[in-house]
């Protein structure tokens, strides 16, 4: 049995060609995220009527708000959720909503007046959701 | 070789015009806002020009309004007011006698079941305690002789009640005829494109910007938050969503939940956990949705295949889904 012997000219060629290729792929995804700003999914923080916060689903971090008379939320970005870890509200409604990451979702916490959102660019997301 | 990288501006002007593309010559502009009233989320959303700041305001102020008439535990409320009544007559605000009438329209076409005035029943009911007990036989019995919405009356503007001690809980109508009444106003002016989220009852003007119809989510019951039954995708329509996962507890095993069956006293023990309705009025879906709940699947099912433009998502005990359409 004898198999055709690939020149190592041809073979050079097609790894560079590949090589290129995959450079451009990559650099065009760089030039896309650096000059043209697709940013990422957000959640919203929002209290008393006022946008507090803006936080990145995707970097992991916990914010304490205080809605000035004593009332207290713990929020947690982690791997791309939020949600609510610890309240001092009566009823914990927004602790056990559990987490959000998608437009449409949403967790309230009515004595506290804290209304969490997520901005997502994403065009195939939803745009409201029932409940 | 050397050539492949001067298509490298090439392929960045191209990623260039796809970003950029889509973000041009939309001359509305997207106003939004959220708020708490109704004891829940309002979530508002739509297009307008310049004006669209004062559209906005229109509907908060619209909220607080109805919050003011409706609500059933602000002894200033109207709805409260009539709940302490002194007389048996009394006069009543045409946005009351609305919501009345549909309620009293509804406890006729659900045999009894949809009852605005339940109220002394539900009281009864904690389900927001995080130690919540049951009720015991008599305190419901004693509840129970109160609530009868054939005892309440409605003539023009004047209520007339039979029993003094009945009282009137219109928090389930309330959400879908506030987004009615935005949507009606919104329209008048200029607003095309829109959607409206009042504590999940969602409310579409329209289609998006882009003329393709609005995404909308159902949750499933009992599942985590986000975690969807459905997806619909509709234009110009409400989609209403009722669930006897909204309010409950568990306690010996037994899911007690916040749709109360005015016969027994106890929550309607059905084989639906969630009903989703979709037609034109929110009012309408917000009434059919609860009705359906408290009807069952065959009952509900088959109320809501002898409408005209309503259609129905059942979400059965267990979660198998059966749709009217």
């Amino acid at each position: 049995m004898k198999t055709a012997e690939i020149p190592y000219r041809q073979r050079r060629n097609s790894l560079i060609l590949i090589a290129v290729l995959v450079f451009l792929i990559l650099a065009g995804f760089a030039v896309n995220k650096l000059f043209f700003g697709k940013e990422g999914a957000k959640a919203i923080i929002q209290q008393n009527g006022k946008i507090i916060a803006e936080l990145p689903l995707s970097s992991d971090t916990t914010l304490e708000t205080d809605d000035t008379f004593g009332g207290t939320n713990t929020i947690t970005v982690k791997d791309g959720i939020v949600m609510v870890t610890e309240a001092n509200c009566p009823d914990l409604v927004c602790v056990h909503t559990g987490a959000i990451s998608h437009t449409g979702e949403v967790i309230a916490c009515l004595p506290h007046e804290l209304i969490i959102t997520i901005r997502e660019p994403d065009a195939e997301s939803l745009d409201s959701t029932t409940w | 070789m050397i050539k492949k990288y001067q298509l490298l501006p090439l392929f960045a002007g191209l990623t260039a015009i796809f970003c950029t593309g889509c973000s041009s010559a939309e001359k509305q502009i997207s106003y939004e806002k959220q708020l708490l009233y109704f004891d829940t989320i309002i979530q508002l959303q739509f297009y307008a020009n310049e004006s669209g700041g004062e559209l906005m305001e229109y509907c908060e102020q619209l909220c607080a309004d109805y919050e003011k008439i409706f609500s059933r535990t602000d002894p200033d409320s109207e709805l409260y007011k009539i709940n302490h009544r002194t007389a048996s007559s009394v006069e009543v605000s045409d946005e009351i006698a609305d919501l009345i009438a549909t309620g009293l329209m509804y406890y006729e076409i659900s045999e009894g079941t949809f009852d605005i005035t339940v109220a002394p029943l539900s009281d009864l009911w904690d389900f927001k305690s995080e130690d919540p007990s049951l009720p015991s036989e008599t305190e419901i019995t004693a509840a129970l002789s109160h609530v009868n919405a054939s005892s309440v009356s409605l003539n023009g503007n004047l209520l007339t009640f039979r029993d003094e001690h009945t009282m009137l809980d219109l928090g389930a109508l309330v959400k879908g005829y506030a987004a009615d009444h935005m949507k009606e106003y919104l329209t008048a002016n200029g607003v095309t494109s829109g959607n409206l989220n009042l504590g999940g009852n969602v409310l579409t003007i329209g289609s998006k910007p882009d003329n393709t119809p609005w995404r909308i989510g159902i949750q499933m019951p009992f599942d985590s938050r986000g975690t969807l039954a459905d997806v619909v995708e509709v234009s110009d329509q409400t989609v209403v969503s009722s669930g006897i996962y909204e309010r409950y507890f568990e306690k010996d095993g037994i899911v007690y939940h916040h749709i109360l069956d005015p016969h027994t006293g106890y929550p309607t023990n059905q084989d639906v956990w969630g009903v989703t309705i979709i037609c034109d009025s929110s009012l309408t879906g917000d009434a059919l949705s609860t009705t359906c709940l408290a009807l069952g699947y065959e009952r509900g099912r088959e109320l809501i295949e002898s409408l005209e433009d309503t259609e129905a998502i059942f979400i059965l005990k267990g979660g198998e889904i059966k749709k009217t359409f």
